[in-house]
């Protein structure tokens, strides 16, 4: 996919102004916090199990190229076959060279980040095959020419009236406005059911993937991934690297936290379990081709204080919980993943010089540590990145902050190095922002880099008294204890 | 060097020297107490009150008469013209096809791959001609392999006879259980011959909780996107 990551502080400001994605955003994001609290407290023991869950996915990395040679070896005794690629152009190869020579032409796809991370349609197009999207959400989005801007919820961007102009450009079907939302779910059902039934190929993700068995889980609401990996006499699968678990039972675990996490449902409509190919008269494909994708992975694996990321199952609960992504929304973060994991992950993907300002769209208030079914450590690994941003790495240069953010913060550090020019200057600050406010806060403040600050927030209006100040009378009171 | 072996290669290199030791399965099972056991009856009941909660039917028969009465009565509700039936040992006891066809409803056996290819290329050529096929199939009659009180799912192996799209290509689906299939919680179907057993996979396991469902347009519900917009359970016992 296109990365457009370098832009986050222009494409949020874009979001910031759009009043219909706002809403929008809002109501998807608050419906799954509603939804996930209430599936939470109803299990007591949710925390012991998202210990667990962290633990299975932390055991999983640390015995990771054990573990994918073990998936492998059983992936291939169940009658499957598995590639490895390294990166998006690998895979790309590897999925039009197995269409090819099973001379395929429809394409059925389920929603999958990993195909949306390799930017497969183009390529398939290109090539030409016909792939069809066929979750509901990424359908209109791959009419429209867009891509999705939350991971459970691609097209929360969109409303009924954009899916019906989509709907009667494209597929020239026009859906009476009396018949509403179950109108444009008909139109979409009857054009994809003609793609299930002609359908040589299926093409889908994996939520995870098991060691012992070879197997892999596939959760969704929809029917579409059931129908990809039942009709078609081909199914590939793109996994990442980084899904495998070791053991078949803790699929279990994982399963009590993904959908209850995603979308506060105890589980998903159908949660499929798919191990090798159509046995002794089952239905399913003659052909079953897993796809183990590193793109990045590694690299990521690499770093000590960022491979817990990797442990990551794309519930999205941490972009739901991030009062960031509740006003920007997905496409602002400028690929695949947005939100938290988006801010963590994308700046490894492409490279911290094309995402710097990533790992700064967050507040730290470390809400999605708190969500995280896996319980990744997000907010210091953002930190971290901010760290690596500012000083660099072994390798990688540091990235060059502008002009006058650097000067500022090296003033900075001048005056709070110097307590009588600290006293001074607070008092000074203070001063001139409490003649700017109006009660509380200060709605806007017209000095270079917090006139930019202020464009979309407002500071609180600072204390008569600064910290020093406030101490020194509370030490008076206290007597000399201190 | 293959693309596999320089992804290990890398993996290798900076996997932890020491890892720790094993984490079994039962430490883990000791962090997390298991959701208190019920008896059948509590079984029973929270099966249906949570598939109620997910938009699915839950029905109720003591014994076999009654379990037939309540197919008819969901065949009138649902207004079901054609039906496709499983291979399911249960849907034969209930003698499923002579019920429906003695209500005048045309019935399909999907009993192998002969039957499942010669159904499916009908709905293909119906699609792709744009009209209806030969039978509308509003319903499909299937068994299962287990079902789960928790969350009101069923578990359904796929076997010659018992396909998937056999009821995903259906307009409603109804399965029949006999009370003693329901088990407490996802964790119960994973141990010792459960509908999860490991050591006897077949190529798809689908564990179905209620209708198909979207919220993808403007987050509002809607019921029936790709699979069945319609879910029923019939316990019987
Ligand atoms: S980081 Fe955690 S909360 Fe966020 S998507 Fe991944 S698993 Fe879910």
């Amino acid at each position: 996919m296109h990365a457009n990551a370098k832009d986050f502080k222009q494409n949020a400001h874009r979001a910031l102004n759009d009043a219909f994605l706002q809403g929008a955003i809002r109501k998807a994001t608050q419906r799954f916090v509603n939804e996930r609290t209430h599936a939470v407290a109803e299990r007591p023991d949710f925390e012991a199990l998202r210990e667990r869950g962290r633990a299975i996915k932390q055991e999983a990395l640390d015995r990771l190229p054990d573990l994918l040679q073990e998936f492998e070896d059983n992936v291939i005794s169940s009658g499957g076959q598995v590639h490895w690629a390294r990166d998006a152009e690998e895979a790309q190869q590897i999925i039009v060279r197995i269409a090819r020579n099973a001379g395929v032409k429809t394409i059925v796809k389920s929603k999958s980040m990993t195909t949306e991370e390799i930017g497969l349609n183009p390529v398939l197009e290109r090539e030409g095959f016909v792939p069809v999207e066929t979750d509901l959400g990424e359908y209109i989005l791959q009419l429209d020419d867009d891509y999705p801007s939350h991971i459970i919820a691609p097209a929360v961007h969109k409303t009924k009236e954009d899916v019906a102009n989509i709907f009667e450009r494209r597929l020239h079907v026009k859906n009476p406005p009396e018949a509403g939302i179950p109108g444009l779910n008909a139109i979409a059902r009857k054009a994809l059911r003609g793609n299930f039934l002609k359908a040589e190929m299926g093409l889908t993700g994996a939520n995870l993937a098991c060691a012992e068995t070879g197997t892999i889980v596939l959760v969704e609401n929809e029917g579409n991934i059931c129908l990809t990996t039942a009709l078609p006499r081909i199914h590939v699968a793109l996994v990442g690297i980084e899904k495998v678990v070791p053991r078949f039972d803790d699929l279990s675990t994982m399963l009590m936290l993904l959908p209850r996490s995603a979308t506060g449902q105890r589980l998903g409509s159908y949660t499929s379990f798919i191990t090798g190919i159509a046995k002794n008269g089952e239905e399913g494909p003659e052909q079953f081709h897993v796809v183990l994708l590193d793109n990045g992975r590694s690299r990521i694996y690499a770093d000590e204080h960022l491979r817990g990321s990797l442990r990551c199952i794309r519930c999205g609960a941490c972009l739901n919980a991030c009062p960031v992504y509740n006003r920007t929304g997905g496409h602002a973060y400028g690929w695949v993943y947005p939100g938290p994991i988006g801010a963590v992950i994308t700046p490894q993907y492409l490279g911290l010089a094309e995402a710097p300002e990533l790992p700064y769209a967050s507040s730290l208030c470390g809400a999605c540590y708190e969500v995280c079914p896996v319980k990744i450590e997000i907010p210091h690994m953002l930190l971290e990145l901010r760290g690596q941003v500012a000083q660099g790495t072994a390798q990688r240069a540091p990235v060059k902050r502008p002009f006058l953010e650097a000067l500022s913060f090296r003033a900075f550090a001048f005056a709070a190095q110097r307590p009588a020019l600290w006293r001074l200057l607070s008092g000074i600050g203070r001063r001139v922002l409490r003649s700017k406010a109006s009660g509380a806060t200060i709605p806007s403040v017209p000095l270079p880099v917090l006139q930019d600050w202020t464009r979309d927030r407002d500071l609180p209006t600072p204390p008569a008294d600064g910290f020093l100040e406030q101490w020194r009378t509370r030490r008076g009171n206290k007597g000399d204890d201190a | 060097m293959t693309a596999r072996d320089l992804i290990l290669g890398d993996l290798l290199r900076d996997a932890p020297r020491l890892v720790k030791p094993r984490v079994e399965s039962a430490d883990l099972a000791a962090l997390s107490p298991a959701v208190s056991a019920f008896d059948l009856e509590g079984l029973i009941e929270r099966f249906m009150a949570r598939l109620t909660l997910v938009k699915g039917e839950a029905l109720r028969a003591r014994n076999m008469d009654e379990a037939r009465a309540a197919v008819a009565g969901l065949c009138e509700r649902w207004g079901v013209r054609g039906a496709a039936c499983s291979t399911d040992p249960l849907v034969q006891e209930l003698g499923a096809q002579e019920l429906l066809a003695g209500r005048n409803l045309a019935v399909q056996v999907l009993d192998g791959a002969e039957s499942e290819n010669a159904w499916r290329s009908e709905l293909r050529a119906a699609s792709q001609e744009s009209r209806e096929p030969n039978v509308p199939w509003d319903l499909a009659i299937t068994g299962c392999a287990g079902a789960l009180a928790e969350t009101g799912s069923v578990a359904f192996r796929c076997a010659p006879g018992r396909s998937r799209s056999g009821w995903l290509l259906c307009a409603g689906h109804l399965v029949v259980l006999v009370a003693e299939q329901i088990v407490p919680d996802l964790d119960s179907l994973f141990t010792g011959g459960g509908a999860l057993d490991k050591d006897d996979l077949p190529r798809a396991i689908t564990l179905v909780t209620g209708p198909s469902r979207t919220a993808d347009i403007e987050q509002t519900l809607t019921v029936g996107v790709h699979g069945p917009g319609r879910f029923a359970a019939l316990v019987i016992g």
